[in-house]
């Protein structure tokens, strides 16, 4: 064993500065390319929503220029010089441009988008920070970024997480001589570890591998698979455009993964949507591009308490599919646990944040309804505010906020609200995709015009109610491209449930006035004399014929039925195979039975007979 | 149910307010002299339903005045009860008014 684990100190050496060089490579070009990437999907942007050179005026180019935090928009014409893979890597802050050009005709022209370096130093922190906290070098390599001059860390390995927040505190001691493109040791974290140092825009860079790493090709396959999750995280194809051959390869290799990313993710929403008496939901969700981060759920957490939600994870792309997953799995967990859904959304929350090596950020508005109130217990994270449409027409927006965003800070607290919903009245939940869908003049759709719409149709059912919103945003945005995922719910609450009540009588006469009082108290006389009817004739057959000791009654109503069942212990006998009574028999001939099972086939939807444990159960609907 | 009755002549009326079924039957039952009675008005105009029980109730009368040659008449009937004299064939038997 110790044979195979002995490998000599100048091959460890070779492989250590291989894995060194390559990491190096990987980080520059993670780095460059991460704020090249945005900044490439900024000014495709640009050029979808301008269509045309002549449409980017001065005005709307400021505009532009200020909403995407960059320092310049221009339009140019000619030929750009694309810079070569090394160019890029080595240009560190110099390489600041962006460009796209037209769809033809107007293909002479092309967006450039730039930023300054005080800007780009800025987007760096934010990268180094975002992107090597947890980067691995190897299998137990990593990246320290540190602010200079302070020293303090932006990126730390997880293992070594709370051990220091400055590189001094890491154990590293300045170089007597500076160690260039020379790999050097120090004492990290009390192990011996392999180092190259390099200075990045503003930052103190160590590439760092502990002498304990085992060394393999496992490790350069690592840093490979990292470039490629970054690609990924980005997002944008811009950036695999301009890298050749190869990119293009991994390009279809994404695009399929995209797929299969977007099929998972279409996959993990509730296609069925629910049966009820009481309400009626329906959902939908459509993809800006490639795969969003958006999404929805309903599902009951008992007889009467449904919970319905939506929600938006920063960012696209495949990691925005798969944060997305996650939430929507913990959220539901949480909220199938918890019984309170503040607490529900706090526990999720604290989940999102204990695992979130991207930042990943998430906004949720959910509701758990009480059907037999029509009272909803609402979280609102961030999310746009709903739009509650009362049976009258009345149309607001539930402004009312629980907390922050989930994903951001583990020991926030949600405060929930209660809403009231009555019988006829509807809530339409969505993401931004709806209200900041901008038309080709850069207006948003904003929520006045969804308000206008969502009276104008408030009447409709809810799957039309959503088509009919996607298709007033649709229209609005006219050929300007769609941003931003666009989900819609709507919940519209019919009625209210009332459960079903039981009551249990002895098996005599004196009980089918008890049973009438108790039917008359459940359902109000305001029911129609049929069911009284059909319980006078259930009741007093089963008391004249089942020798049996009881009979229950269990009365179950909804707004647009009603249900009794009466079981008994009696004799075992189906009621409905008594053959029907020849009802023009001459006066002399007529007989009472039967009569009575017939009026109650006549008088109700369906009747259904049933031997269960010992009971005869008859099912009668109205 | 309430029954408001009234004897003149051998001809009973009865007026009967509520419900008519397996409950109440019996009591209207009682209300109807076995003899001695040569016709049957009923005033069902605040009657609220009827059940099977009520309907023998009214066929055990119409056959006792078809056995001594009297008659039986049914006035001021609702929709409902109306509905299940007609689903039960005994719109053809009764004379209803």
């Amino acid at each position: 064993m110790a044979a195979v684990w002995s490998i000599t100190t100048q091959q460890a050496r070779q492989k250590t500065d291989a894995l060194l060089d390559y990491a190096i490579i990987d980080f520059k070009d993670t780095a460059n390319g991460a704020v090249q990437a945005i900044l490439d999907a900024k000014a495709q942007t640009l050029t979808r929503r301008f269509k045309t050179p002549d449409l980017a005026d001065e005005a709307s180019l400021s505009h532009w220029k200020e909403s995407f935090g960059v320092d310049d928009v221009l339009i140019r014409r000619g030929i750009v010089r694309e810079a070569s893979p090394a160019e890029r890597r080595d240009a560190t802050l110099a390489f600041r441009t962006a460009t796209e050009y037209f769809p033809p005709p107007h293909d002479d022209s092309y967006v450039e988008v730039s930023l300054s370096e005080k800007t780009l130093a800025k987007s760096y922190a934010a990268i180094l920070g975002h992107f090597f906290d947890d980067w691995l070098v190897g299998e137990e390599g990593f990246f320290l970024c540190a602010e200079m001059p302070s020293g303090k860390l932006i990126s730390n390995p997880r293992r070594h997480r709370n051990e220091s927040s400055t590189l001094a505190g890491t154990g590293f001691v300045e170089p007597d001589s500076p160690p260039g493109d020379e790999t050097f040791t120090q004492e990290l974290f009390g192990e011996t570890t392999y180092c190259r140092m390099f200075d990045y825009a503003g930052h103190r860079v160590l590439a760092c591998v502990p002498e304990s790493e085992f060394y393999t090709m496992r490790n350069v396959l690592v840093a490979v698979i990292g470039i490629l999750v970054f690609l990924v995280l980005a997002g944008f194809s811009a950036f695999a455009d301009r890298v050749s051959e190869q990119s293009r390869k991994l390009k279809e290799f994404y695009a399929a993964e995209f797929e299969l990313a977007r099929t998972i993710q279409t996959s993990a929403l509730p296609a069925q949507l629910p049966l009820s008496d009481h309400f009626r939901l329906a959902a939908g969700m459509t993809s800006a591009r490639e795969v969003g981060g958006d999404f929805y759920d309903f599902f009951a957490l008992s007889e009467t308490r449904w919970a319905f939600l939506v929600a938006d994870v920063s960012g696209k792309g495949i990691t925005a599919a798969l944060y997305m997953m996650t939430a929507k799995t913990i959220l539901k967990d949480a909220l199938l646990a918890e019984h309170d859904v503040a607490a529900a959304v706090a526990r999720t929350n604290r989940e999102l944040c204990r695992n979130n090596p991207a930042n990943m950020f998430v906004t949720v508005w959910v509701g758990v309804i009480d059907l037999a109130t029509g009272r909803i217990s609402c979280v609102n994270a961030g999310h746009n505010p709903p739009a509650l449409i009362r049976a009258n027409g009345e149309t607001e927006f539930i402004r009312t906020r629980s907390g922050a965003i989930l994903g951001f800070m583990e020991d926030a607290a949600f405060k929930p609200f209660d809403l009231h919903l009555s019988g006829g009245d509807k809530l339409f939940l969505y993401t931004d995709g709806v209200v900041e869908q901008f038309d080709t003049r850069n207006e948003a759709f904003g929520e006045d015009r969804l308000a206008e719409v969502l009276r104008s149709a408030r009447g409709e059912d809810p799957a039309t109610l959503n088509n009919v919103v996607r298709m007033a945003v649709s229209a609005f945005a006219a050929g300007a491209s769609v941003a931003d995922d666009i989900t819609v719910m709507t919940f519209a609450f019919d009625a209210p449930v009332i459960m079903p009540v039981s009551r249990r009588f002895a098996t005599k006469m004196d009980s089918i006035p008890l049973a009438a009082k108790f039917l008359e108290e459940t359902v109000g006389k305001a029911s129609g004399p049929e069911v009284a009817v059909v319980l006078d004739e259930i009741a007093s057959n089963i008391v004249r014929h089942s020798k049996g000791t009881y009979f229950e009654l269990s009365i179950m109503v909804s707004h647009d039925s009603k249900r009794l069942v009466f079981r008994d212990d009696g004799i075992a006998f189906d009621p409905l195979s008594i053959p029907a009574p020849d009802v023009h028999a001459p006066l002399q001939e007529r007989k009472i039975g039967g009569l009575g099972i017939m009026m109650v086939r006549h008088l109700t939807r369906s009747i259904k007979y049933s031997r269960e444990n010992g009971e005869n159960v008859l099912t009668i609907e109205f | 149910m309430q029954i408001d009755k009234s004897l003149a002549d051998g001809r009973l009326t009865l007026k009967i307010s509520g419900r008519l079924d397996t409950t109440t039957a019996p009591d209207l039952d009682a209300e109807i002299p076995k003899d001695g009675i040569s016709a049957i008005l009923f005033d069902f105009s605040a009657l609220e339903y009827i059940s099977s029980a009520g309907l023998r109730v009214l066929l055990t009368a119409q056959k006792q005045m078809a056995a001594c040659g009297g008659e039986m008449k049914i006035s001021g009937v609702n929709a409902m009860v109306k509905g299940i004299l007609d689903m039960t064939g005994c719109s053809d038997i009764f004379s209803i008014v």
